[in-house]
């Protein structure tokens, strides 16, 4: 049967997962130890083979209980390092296998993040993107030079979107200042700046209130998100982003 | 505003708890430790093993954008306003 990952945390010491904690499919969590020098634990869960395939609604829900499995470790003040949903192993061996050959990659990472959460702010411009060029019609003339100023227009007007919303994200960070550890950026086609901060927990007061005092400028507004993993600082390959997710067009907030 | 606008729910606060559940979807499905077992995601009952999530999210919008009915897929958190209204 295979295991599903839901995080990878440093060693327990006397908090363990807490009675009850299901995940997908119903079945419980369990702690996996990858044993010293590794030292890690992961917390997994027994899945069939067919646990994953689902789709719309069900994977909208699944994404959310993979979520509160992660959740459930921060509730206990222990900051892990989420796995992707989605991610399973043939068996315990094999996860456990994997995290022992990735232990310094997957250290580092716990290093970064502990004792913090990601606090995701979105930076919603007043007037979203407009949709997608229409294709030309057949049989006009001139459809097609309209066509190509339309997505010369379009570019312009993404840059331009875009520019703004790194403008305020700076601005955003230079108002938090040093109550936040790391910073993540993306930028989504509607032209909404998805950002998540790195914050200590013990900083997540003052974080709150200086976002709530934040004014962005009068073409912008500020949606606050609720505290979650730090997905955006566990991939590995934000150790050559040096602390910018540039994010990609491909992103629908 | 009319008896009727006061009772209907308030569009921004909707609109923003979409915005904010679609950014946690977009972080789980696309962030995180990636490690060397399968990633495995299943959409419209087709699977795919081992994908790049971004193309996987970029296939949806794309599919939004040409069917706005899409049977047994309720995939509106991922829509944006453009796309999705």
């Amino acid at each position: 049967m295979p295991t599903y990952l839901f995080c990878v945390l440093a060693p327990a010491g006397a908090e363990a997962v807490p009675a009850g904690l299901t995940g997908i499919g119903g079945t419980p969590i369990r702690a996996l130890t990858a044993p010293a020098p590794a030292s890690l634990e992961a917390w997994v869960s027994t899945i069939t083979e067919d646990a994953l395939r689902v789709s719309g609604r069900d994977l909208t829900a699944q994404a959310l209980l993979h979520n509160e499995v992660v959740n459930a470790a921060l509730a206990l003040g222990r900051t892990p390092a989420p796995a992707r949903y989605g991610s399973r192993f043939p068996d315990d061996a094999a996860c456990v296998a994997d995290l022992t050959q990735r232990a310094g990659e997957l250290r580092a990472i716990l290093d970064h993040v502990a004792g913090a959460v990601e606090i995701p702010t979105l930076l919603v411009p007043r007037e979203l993107a407009a949709p997608a060029n229409e294709r030309p019609k057949p049989g006009d003339p001139a459809a097609g030079r309209r066509y190509l100023e339309s997505l010369r227009t379009r570019a312009l007007d993404a840059d331009r979107r875009r520019s703004a919303a790194e403008r305020e994200a700076s601005r955003l960070r230079a108002s938090v200042g040093d109550l936040v550890r790391d910073e993540a950026r993306s930028f989504t086609a509607a032209g909404v700046m998805s950002i998540a901060h790195l914050v200590p927990m013990a900083a997540m007061g003052r974080y709150r209130d200086a976002v709530a005092t934040f004014v962005p400028a009068e073409d912008f507004r500020v949606v606050a998100g609720e505290p979650r993993g730090p997905y955006s600082f566990s991939s590995p390959l934000r150790s050559d982003r040096s602390g910018h997710d540039s994010g990609s067009p491909s992103h629908n907030g | 505003m009319t008896a009727d606008s006061e009772l209907e729910p308030n569009d921004d606060e909707i609109e923003d708890r979409q915005l904010v559940l679609g950014d946690l979807l977009n972080h789980v499905l696309d962030k995180g430790v990636v490690i060397s077992g399968d990633v495995m995601i299943s959409i419209a009952d087709i699977d795919l093993l081992s994908v790049e999530l971004k193309l996987v999210l970029a296939s949806v919008q794309t599919a939004l954008e040409h069917n706005q009915s899409t049977p047994d897929a309720d995939l509106s958190l991922l829509r944006s306003r453009s796309g999705g209204r």
